[in-house]
């Protein structure tokens, strides 16, 4: 990496050495255009103008790698822009310079320019300028070995990216912290940030791949459903050609059959004719035949006509199927239409109601275990959650609006602007340390009977939230609760205690003058709260077709409480499946999952974790996560091997007499790490061997386990209990 | 006065309203696509009933499962009942649940704070329907 940004600067140094008379003819003509542009509006004076055409010279130049000339067109842009007080060009023109500064690596020069256009950017209060800037100065500064600065100022551009909810820019963040710290020697610090920037990055290429298999999903079937109706409209049409040939033929057959008729006639005729002629009576003869001849004339005639009739007729109903189809085609039309704009709009809405969910980096943040299991049962959802972190108090919601679909999520939306107001106001007006949950709960209450014109309880008017809201305070170790409706599940040293919400809504009721009552209760490290909506314990399903039922989730709950908690989300939507089988899914879903961490942060024990007499092998393919790995053992003096691959790995335990354990990545080349820890523990059965797996790995704690792994650990690691763990491995 | 009967589907409950022999049950789950007509058959009886109650009444409610909008159709029955308790009537509610369903008997105990009628529990292994 660093090779490649050391030829990278060299390539820049290359370029940099360009003079203008070197130019490209075309750039050159270029440029004279440009400059005549400006003669022209120097003559008239126009400002605005000169400013533009000195910009378009000092890019090309810029381009091209004449940095003198492109600074020295910038910087006569920049007096016009300032006589103009054009503040978004004089920000713009001074992050330029910086740029051009920091491409010859000068610095110091770019710094300052950075810095003019960052209080631009302030004075303008542009998030997105001041962003850039703040990006800008620290990479400046990071070049000038000035870690700790760029560190503030990135810390800013953090928390104007989490402002800005634009995940790309909260990466940037991340990755550059990361290195920062990296360079600053705080590995503590580096895991961290590159664990949240490998968790964002993971999460934006996530959402790229599934943008793109959605859209590419939507085209095919757009592709297929096109090539049905074509299909279908093509059988139709031939059909009601054949019909149309049929009838045709029909009456054609008529027509022939009659004329023999009339044959087999005119031969009678002709005979008596005959006999006539023999009786020399040609006479009547004829006569006979000229009215032979008309009445053959008006048979004919007549019948014509009416095949002509019988066509038209024909024509005139294939004109009014044509018709009827058409009618009936364009009202298939508007109503898939109709039913597309309906979706499209409600899907729109989805989006709104997501981005005013937490985002799923604040709540890791602030709990790193946990786990949110939300299902809607249709596009958008009436259940919500909702959280806030204030002085290292967590505030946490569950909620269920009535009814679910579009109605729900109006009510939803209402629940969560409430909750952000509420929570304000209080903490404005008293502090956080008197925070209490029902008066939070008391407080909504007022605002949606407020808000929703509830006067009184009658039946028309029972749109409420049923919740149970949590604080969490891990200083003190409390956690106090309070419901309406609904419960929290508290397991503690592996029993289930449950704390009862109040039996009323939050909205208009006869008990709405009666606070809801607050709960308090001690906690503990790793005790798991569980906050949820009704939907999965009222889901219809199972062999008799019934409610799931509390108590089956409470013990559902207490068998799989231990795993990790992504483990855990995935066992319940398992379960939710197959309770379900093919029942329709009732109602929205949501349980939110917490392991409680209250534990003091114990920031130096990792210094007194020493196993400088120890040797530990790394399995690990990846570069990146062998060198993490790495700078979180240096602390700990640990001799370091490495292999990059599972056949690797067992010829290293052959080797080595003295291995004290083994990190053992499993997605690996040649053989894996399951296959590999197999084979290991075949000769040496008392290595100690950890796997290290990633989530999508099916039943990986399973098959780790039946290979003979004697832990494991899951991918990204938390340095904390990394450590811990292999301190119950390595310790005498 | 005829007696009022609507076999249970999956969606809906299983209603037997039956003046003379003293029989008033609903029985199974109830969560139908539009509640306020599946049960208007329901409320048009049971107010011509209220109209000329008999002496005692025992309502029976068997319920697996209801949804919310359901959940306010039984406050209502619950406020005829009352209506009818008010007459000098004697009227009484028996809220049978499974033995197993926990929520089921918590919202039985919410109805019977809500309303006047008064409320008898019983917990069954399996309803007989």
């Amino acid at each position: 990496m660093i090779k490649q940004i050391c030829l990278t600067y060299f390539l820049l140094l290359l370029v940099g050495f360009v003079s203008a008379q070197d130019l490209d003819q075309n750039v050159l003509d270029q440029i004279n255009t440009y400059q005549s542009e400006l003669e022209k509006h120097k003559n008239t004076n126009n400002t605005i103008q000169q400013a533009n055409y000195l910009n378009k010279i000092a890019y090309l130049y810029w381009d091209n790698g004449v940095y003198n000339k492109a600074i020295e067109n910038f910087s006569q842009s920049l007096k016009f822009n300032q006589a103009n007080n054009n503040k978004n060009g004089i920000k713009s023109i001074y992050y330029n310079i910086g740029l051009i500064y920091s491409d010859q690596e000068k610095y110091n020069e770019a710094l300052s320019n950075f810095n003019n256009g960052l209080d631009v950017a302030r004075n303008l209060n542009q998030k997105e300028g001041i962003y850039s800037g703040l990006i800008n100065k620290a990479s400046a500064l990071k070049n000038l070995s000035k870690y700790a600065e760029a560190i503030v100022s990135l810390t800013e551009a953090l928390g104007i990216a989490q402002e800005l909810s634009n995940l790309k820019l909260i990466r940037t963040c991340y990755g550059m912290l990361a290195e920062n710290y990296e360079l600053l020697g705080d590995s503590e610090n580096t895991m961290k940030y590159f664990e949240l920037f490998a968790s964002v990055d993971k999460h934006i290429k996530a959402e790229q791949i599934k943008e793109i298999e959605e859209r590419s999903k939507q085209e095919v079937q757009k592709a297929q459903t096109e090539k049905t109706r074509t299909q279908q409209a093509l059988t139709e049409k031939s059909d009601q050609l054949e019909e149309t040939q049929q009838t045709l033929e029909a009456s054609k057959k008529l027509s022939k059959q009659q004329e023999l008729e009339l044959e087999v006639k005119e031969l009678a005729i002709r005979e008596k004719e005959a006999e006539l002629k023999n009786e020399k009576i040609i006479r009547y003869g004829i006569t006979f035949i000229f009215v032979v001849i008309l009445i053959f004339s008006i048979l004919i005639f007549r019948q014509f006509k009416e095949k002509k009739k019988a066509n038209q007729k024909l024509g005139e109903q294939n004109v009014q199927i044509i018709a009827q189809k058409e009618e009936i085609e364009k009202q298939r039309d508007l109503a898939n239409q109709q039913k597309k704009d309906i979706t499209d709009s409600i899907e729109y809405a989805k989006r709104i109601q997501t981005a005013l969910l937490p985002p799923a980096g604040f709540i890791k943040r602030n709990l790193p275990e946990h786990f949110i299991y939300f299902k809607p049962r249709d596009i958008v959802s009436g259940d919500f959650y909702w959280m806030m972190n204030k002085d290292d108090k967590i505030i946490i919601t569950a909620a269920d609006c009535t009814g679910h679909g579009v109605p729900g999520a109006f009510m939803s939306m209402l629940g969560t602007a409430f909750l952000n107001e509420i929570v304000n106001k209080i903490i404005e007006n008293k502090h956080v340390y008197s925070l209490q949950a029902n008066e939070i709960l008391n407080q909504l209450r007022n605002y949606i009977i407020d808000s929703l014109h509830q006067s009184q309880y009658d039946n028309e008017s029972k749109d409420g939230i049923d919740m149970s809201l949590c604080i969490i305070d891990s200083k003190n170790k409390k956690l106090q609760f309070s419901g309406a409706h609904n419960p929290v599940y508290i397991i503690k040293n592996n029993e289930l205690q449950i704390l009862k919400g109040d039996r009323m809504p939050v909205s208009i009721h006869p008990n709405k003058d009666k606070s809801f009552t607050n709960h308090e209760i001690d906690i503990e490290e790793n005790d798991i709260i569980y906050l949820f909506s009704d939907g999965f314990v009222d889901q219809i399903g199972g062999l008799k077709n019934r409610k799931y039922m509390s108590r089956n989730f409470q013990e559902f709950l207490l068998k799989i409480h231990k795993e990790p908690m992504e483990v855990q989300h995935k066992l319940l939507d398992k379960e939710f499946e197959s309770w379900r089988g093919n029942n329709i899914q009732l109602d929205d879903i949501l349980v939110i999952g917490i392991k409680l961490e209250v534990a003091e942060k114990v920031i130096n024990k990792k210094d007194t974790y020493d196993w400088g007499n120890k040797v530990i092998l790394i399995a690990e393919d990846t570069e990146m996560n062998y060198i993490f790995l790495v700078e979180a053992l240096k602390p700990t003096n640990v001799q370091i091997l490495r292999a990059k691959d599972g056949e690797e790995a067992i010829q290293v335990c052959r080797d080595n007499e003295q291995i004290d354990l083994v990190l053992m990545d499993i997605n690996m080349p040649k053989l894996d790490g399951f296959e590999s820890t197999r084979r290991i523990k075949e000769f040496k059965p008392n290595i100690p061997i950890i796997a290290q797996t990633a989530l999508n790995i099916e039943d990986a704690r399973e098959k780790a386990a039946e290979v003979g792994c004697d832990d494991y650990i899951l991918k990204p690691i938390r340095l904390k209990q990394f450590l811990t763990k292999l301190e119950s491995f390595l310790k005498d | 006065m005829e007696p009022l009967i609507i076999e249970a589907s999956s969606a809906t409950p299983k209603i037997f309203l039956d003046k003379n022999s003293g029989k008033f049950e609903i029985a199974g789950k109830s969560f139908p696509e539009e509640s306020r007509s599946f049960y208007a058959p329901l409320f048009s009886w049971m107010n011509q009933y209220a109209d000329n109650p008999n002496e005692e009444t025992l309502f029976e409610f068997k319920m697996e499962y209801f949804n919310s909008s359901s959940s306010l159709i039984i406050l209502e029955i619950l406020n005829l009942l009352d209506t009818i308790l008010k007459k000098g009537k004697k009227v009484t509610v028996a809220w049978n649940h499974l033995e197993v369903d926990d929520d089921m008997f918590d919202a039985g105990e919410e109805y019977s704070e809500l309303v006047k009628v008064p409320f008898v529990f019983n917990a069954v292994e399996e309803f007989d329907i």
